[in-house]
């Protein structure tokens, strides 16, 4: 390595998307330093990461701490989760300082070594093919081998079943939805939840497991994924595979990945050449806890800050004019549908008097159907579970709304009052089921940055959505068949939600390949400048979960890194 | 860990809680009629957990303090027809001359920070925050769970697990 630089190639934010890109590279030979914004829990250079600044930097597994891991993550949904004050938010490592203010929309996401996969469910389907087929400047089978590698390195498995998903399953079945096999969904169905959670510990039926101190490889269904898991022997071998649970880990082993947390990247820095060609030298990256600002240098750069950071930096580091940076996000609109059981209907179907939606994966079974979205349980803990279900609604409170007798649910919009209590009082009798829009990509919708108010990393990011007629037909049609299924599995109220478009959970394609970067996602207006994380997806990919596509697309790109400037 | 000082660290100030009080009591009321139907762990409501001081600790601990301007909004909320008064009433509030920024002539901005307050309200009624006790309003590193909150029992949610043995056969 030349000793101008401080790294081979730099990667800016270590989370579902950069953490995969390191490990990539590093496993090539390739110098490797990651920038990332937030924490890292579960290090012992951080013992304290909320409340000291600790050390600056992290490239040997060995200081991967389970123990501290365990300490940090206290499945305390407040604690955790909290939007302004939790581990798990879009803030620095240092609590008693706020988060880091956007406007236009709530962006679910976090900072951290992990990024936004320290909360994430780990659902890993692959995207739809009729909606890559001929329609991505890629093809499908282009994806595949890379779909297989992440598949296998996560490693990503089919759900196991606790009663909420049997429940889901007997609704689906009785429908008369078919049971979908394989990875490539061309038609529509319900099958277990492909995802990044290692299978249950064997010996966890087991009525002498000891629980208590168990320190054993296994999800032990305790459904905690949202929290952050802390579920395991070892921060490697961690139940849910978050990145900094796999690709982390990994990209230490190799030896030639540097990880610096509390480390926001303000600027891409370029130079010119004299034909006009500008290529990414470097970045300036802040000290989240003592401000100080510093340079650094590599051959290539990887920006991997997410849908809305990641365009953010684009722009205030006055990068050149592109009429599509930051434009063209979609976000799957989100909706919730939500079933309330009789205790002996419950029995009578599956001889059980409850579904208790905090015991299990969080989101294990799913319905697909290409050409619509996704219909997929969720189960948590009940303060998410509360105010994601009753209190996030475009369509005002329930109790002032007439009844729509055309509509298959008893209930649409919010719940408060006594109807809160009393639906809360049938918490354990519940099951939700998410739905995901194909959403259209619209050059209207994006991230753009405020023309006044800065914080201390910038320009902030504004974000504006809204949806199309298309989107509504298609989410109005999703929402109908999951009452239907709630329906046939015995649901006694069925509730929509109807959420509001400014939720964004899976926000993608802020950064498209073939407008943004090239197919090798590389920025076609600056080189050695490289996009790996949800912004440079072509689309929504149909509705699946977005984060393995972002991975398979990662390994490769780090693979064109590697031929193009390291060969 | 000496947690004196820490526990005092949001100072709340019994005027700002007011209007707290009486939108967390519009979410999560305390209910005669469904202790009277269920036992009279289900009488207690958001105001028993002091979700109020949630929200304003929520709102203090951004770069901003929101609290004090939130709470002379929600004052003209609740001179007038409360939260539920609708958008049309919501949205003349932002015309009055003395309502704080950033709400003047701002309608969208009182009706999100409604909804957020009352997402907030069952996050924080139904989660473990009241649960820290006397040191729920300490810096979040600070805090300790002292006990299980009441809306626990109220809807059957044991708290955190190590595990539970809820694997089932499913033959697809
Ligand atoms: C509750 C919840 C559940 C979810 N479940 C799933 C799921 O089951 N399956 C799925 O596929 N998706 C899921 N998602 C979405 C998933 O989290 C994202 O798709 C995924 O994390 C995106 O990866 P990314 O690399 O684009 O961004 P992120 O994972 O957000 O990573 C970006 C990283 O960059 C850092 N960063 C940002 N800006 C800078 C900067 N300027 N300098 C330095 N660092 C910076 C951030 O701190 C962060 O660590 C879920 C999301 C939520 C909120």
């Amino acid at each position: 390595m030349n000793r101008q630089y401080d790294a081979d190639v730099i990667v800016i934010g270590a989370g579902g998307g950069g953490a995969v890109v390191a490990k990539e590279l590093g496993e090539k030979g390739i110098k490797v330093l990651v920038l990332e914004a937030g924490p890292w829990y579960g290090n012992s250079n951080w013992p304290e990461p909320n409340a000291s600044k600790g050390g600056v930097s992290s490239s040997s597994y060995n200081d991967l701490s389970i123990d501290l891991l365990k300490h940090s993550f206290t499945d305390l949904e407040d604690d955790m989760n909290n939007l302004i004050t939790g581990k798990l938010r879009w803030g620095p490592a240092n609590r008693e300082r706020g988060p880091w203010p956007r406007m236009g929309g709530l962006a679910w996401q976090n900072s951290g070594v992990g990024g936004s996969t320290l909360h994430y469910f780990g659902n890993c389907p692959r995207a739809y093919p009729s909606q890559v087929y001929n329609v991505w400047p890629i093809s499908y089978q282009e994806l595949v081998p890379y779909y297989e590698k992440v598949e296998m390195t996560l490693p990503v498995y089919p759900a196991p079943t606790t009663d909420k998903e049997e429940l889901f399953y007997y609704g689906a079945k009785k429908v008369g939805w078919q049971y979908l096999e394989g990875k490539e969904i061309n038609n529509p169905g319900y099958r277990p939840q492909p995802n990044a959670i290692l299978r249950p510990n064997p010996l966890l039926m087991d009525p002498d497991f000891d629980l208590q101190n168990n320190r054993s490889v296994g999800c032990t269904l305790r459904g905690h994924c949202i929290n952050g898991c802390n579920t395991g022997p070892a921060v490697e071998a961690v139940a849910k595979r978050s990145t900094m649970a796999s690709y982390i880990p990994g990209a230490l082993r190799t030896g030639n990945v540097e990880v610096r947390p509390n480390t926001f990247v303000i600027k891409v820095l370029t130079e010119g050449n004299s034909t006009g060609e500008i290529h990414a030298v470097g970045v300036q990256a802040r000290d989240t806890w003592t401000g100080e600002v510093n340079e650094f240098r590599a051959q290539v750069i990887v920006m991997s800050a997410g849908g809305v950071e990641t365009p953010r930096l684009w722009l205030n580091s006055g990068l050149p004019e592109n009429p599509w940076v930051g434009k063209g996000m979609v976000t799957h609109w989100f909706d919730g549908v939500t079933g309330i059981f009789d205790e002996n209907d419950l029995m009578n179907t599956l001889g059980i008097s409850s579904i208790k939606p905090f015991v299990g994966q969080n989101a294990a079974a799913r319905f697909d159907y290409p050409g619509l979205g996704i219909v997929m349980t969720v189960g948590i803990t009940p303060g998410l579970f509360s105010s994601l279900i009753y209190a996030s609604s475009s369509k005002g409170y329930s109790f002032i709304n007439q009844r729509d007798l055309q509509a298959p649910w008893d209930v649409e919009g919010e719940i408060v009052g006594e109807q809160l209590k009393e639906s809360m009082r049938d918490y354990t009798r519940t099951l939700s089921l998410t739905v995901f829009t194909d959403d259209t990509v619209s050059q209207e919708n994006g991230v753009t940055l405020h023309p006044e108010l800065k914080d201390e990393n910038g320009y902030i990011p504004v974000i504006n959505y809204t949806a199309s007629e298309q989107d509504i037909i298609k989410r109005d049609k999703l929402a109908v068949i999951a009452a239907d299924i709630l329906r046939a599995a015995g649901a006694k109220t069925v509730i929509r939600s109807n959420w509001p478009p400014g939720i964004f959970i899976h926000i993608m394609s802020t950064m498209r390949m073939g407008y943004v970067t090239d197919t090798n996602c590389e920025a076609q207006q600056v080189k050695r400048l490289f996009i790996a994380d949800n912004s440079v997806l072509f689309n929504g990919l149909g509705g699946p979960n977005p984060t393995l596509t972002t991975q398979a697309l990662a390994t490769r790109t780090a693979e064109k890194i590697a031929q193009l400037y390291f060969s | 860990m000496d947690h004196s000082e820490s526990v005092q660290d949001y100072v709340i100030t019994e005027d700002e809680r007011l209007p707290f009080q009486y939108l967390v009591n519009d979410i999560i009321p305390r209910s005669p009629e469904l202790a009277y139907l269920y036992g009279i762990i289900q009488y207690y409501g958001a105001l028993d957990s002091q979700i109020d001081e949630y929200l304003i600790i929520n709102l203090d601990s951004q770069d901003v303090p929101l609290a004090k301007v939130t709470a002379e909004m929600l004052n003209y909320v609740y001179s007038g027809a409360g939260i539920f008064g609708g958008t049309e009433f919501l949205t003349s509030l932002a015309a009055i001359d003395s309502m704080p920024a950033p709400f003047k002539d701002n309608p969208a901005m009182i009706i999100s920070s409604i909804n957020s307050l009352v997402s907030s309200t069952m996050m924080g009624y139904y989660s473990e925050w009241s649960g820290y006790g006397s040191t729920r309003l300490a810096q979040p590193n600070d805090r300790v769970l002292e006990y299980a909150p009441i809306s626990w029992s109220q809807i059957g949610y044991p708290g955190p697990s190590l595990g539970y043995r809820a694997l089932r056969q499913y033959e697809f």
